[in-house]
């Protein structure tokens, strides 16, 4: 007698996580923070370089 | 599979380095909008030819300037950064490290040098843990000068990917920058060279012990979309799956460790009995060769 293979169930926790993140990456822009990544990321970061 | 890996590593790394405009112009860097988006990988924003932002430079900025926002009454608490980081962990987790990390890739070219190759003892994969939560988040927000001001200190101290791609090639093409070298540059450049002839011996040893944007993808080991799955009625514990493992990982005994990168190679190259298998939210979508199951096998 053949049994029929289980049906694959789409996993719910990775998408979970992802909308938490997502949501937090959202009130990100709205406040405003993606204007204030560009102006660090177009300086030169003398940190980074090791001399700052 | 391997070649295409490699290519798409190849394409991640120029497009996460594609203005070239520095050569032509002399501007020091690439300042159009794209460099809102933070790469995936590890890729230093102050490379002359980032066409993106640094997820971890960009976490370290932001909160090292948080008292100056929150008296300014804005609130940038990093969550555009770490938003943006864990929506690509939930989906990928650590495939990133192994698909899409200039760094990564950089490492396993040197790998390719011909020497004896070594192990990378297990404890040192907790160091990484320690510079995400201390050099990235805690030391940036807690230690502060007289204005109020923290410092980005992974990338100060520690990254070997700034070094590279940014500190040699800017005192490179910045004259004026050298005379302001010190016991800071001569540190990170230690690092660096430290980590370059690891590379040479040991498969990605900084991914393993030290990278805090792995320690952090690698926090998605059990709730990530992309993910390889271990069919344990399928699996003869043959260990054939041990040593093509460039991340050291057994996953015959931890399928879902967080070091695994994704990068097919114990489904594609080492497994005969289509024991591993890619899964995509829960849903297989490809594995490797499928022998014959393991009892024609001739397992016991």
């Amino acid at each position: 007698m053949s049994r029929k293979p289980p049906r694959q169930r789409p996993a719910r926790k990775p998408l979970l996580v992802l909308l938490v993140f997502l949501l937090l990456w959202l009130i990100g822009i709205a406040g405003g923070e993606p204007q204030r990544v560009l102006e660090q990321a177009i300086r030169i970061c003398f940190s980074c370089i090791g001399i700052g | 599979m391997e070649t295409i890996r490699k290519w798409v590593q190849v394409i991640f790394t120029l497009l996460s380095n594609g203005s070239w405009n520095f050569l032509v112009t002399g501007a020091p860097l690439y300042q159009g909008p794209l460099k809102v988006l933070c790469a995936p990988g590890l890729n230093c924003y102050s490379c002359p030819a980032a066409t993106t932002s640094c997820a971890l430079g960009s976490l370290q900025q932001l909160l090292g300037s948080l008292r100056f926002s929150l008296d300014s009454g804005q609130y940038y608490f990093g969550l555009y950064v770490v938003g943006g980081m864990g929506v690509l962990g939930a989906m990928f987790g650590r495939l990133i490290c192994g698909w899409l990390c200039p760094f990564g890739l950089f490492q396993e070219l040197l790998h390719k040098i011909p020497s004896r190759k070594f192990g990378v003892p297990r404890g040192l994969r907790y160091l990484k843990y320690g510079f995400l939560a201390f050099f990235v988040i805690l030391l940036p927000l807690l230690v502060v000068d007289e204005f109020g001001a923290g410092s980005p200190w992974f990338c100060k101290y520690i990254c070997p990917a700034g070094t590279l791609e940014a500190g040699i090639p800017l005192l490179l093409l910045q004259p004026g920058l050298r005379q302001s070298v010190g016991l800071l540059f001569l540190n990170k450049l230690f690092i660096m060279l430290a980590f370059i002839v690891w590379s040479i011996y040991a498969s990605r040893p900084f991914c393993r012990t030290s990278c805090p944007l792995g320690a952090f993808y690698a926090l998605f080991k059990n709730a990530r979309l992309v993910k390889l799955r271990l069919d344990a009625s399928r699996c003869t514990n043959c260990k054939a799956c041990h040593p093509v493992c460039p991340m050291g990982v057994k996953f015959n005994e931890s399928p879902d460790d967080g070091e695994c990168i994704t990068c097919l190679a114990c489904m594609n190259q080492a497994c005969k009995f289509g024991a591993i298998s890619l899964e995509v939210g829960g849903v297989p979508v490809g594995g490797g060769v499928v022998a014959p199951a393991p009892a024609a096998a001739g397992r016991e």
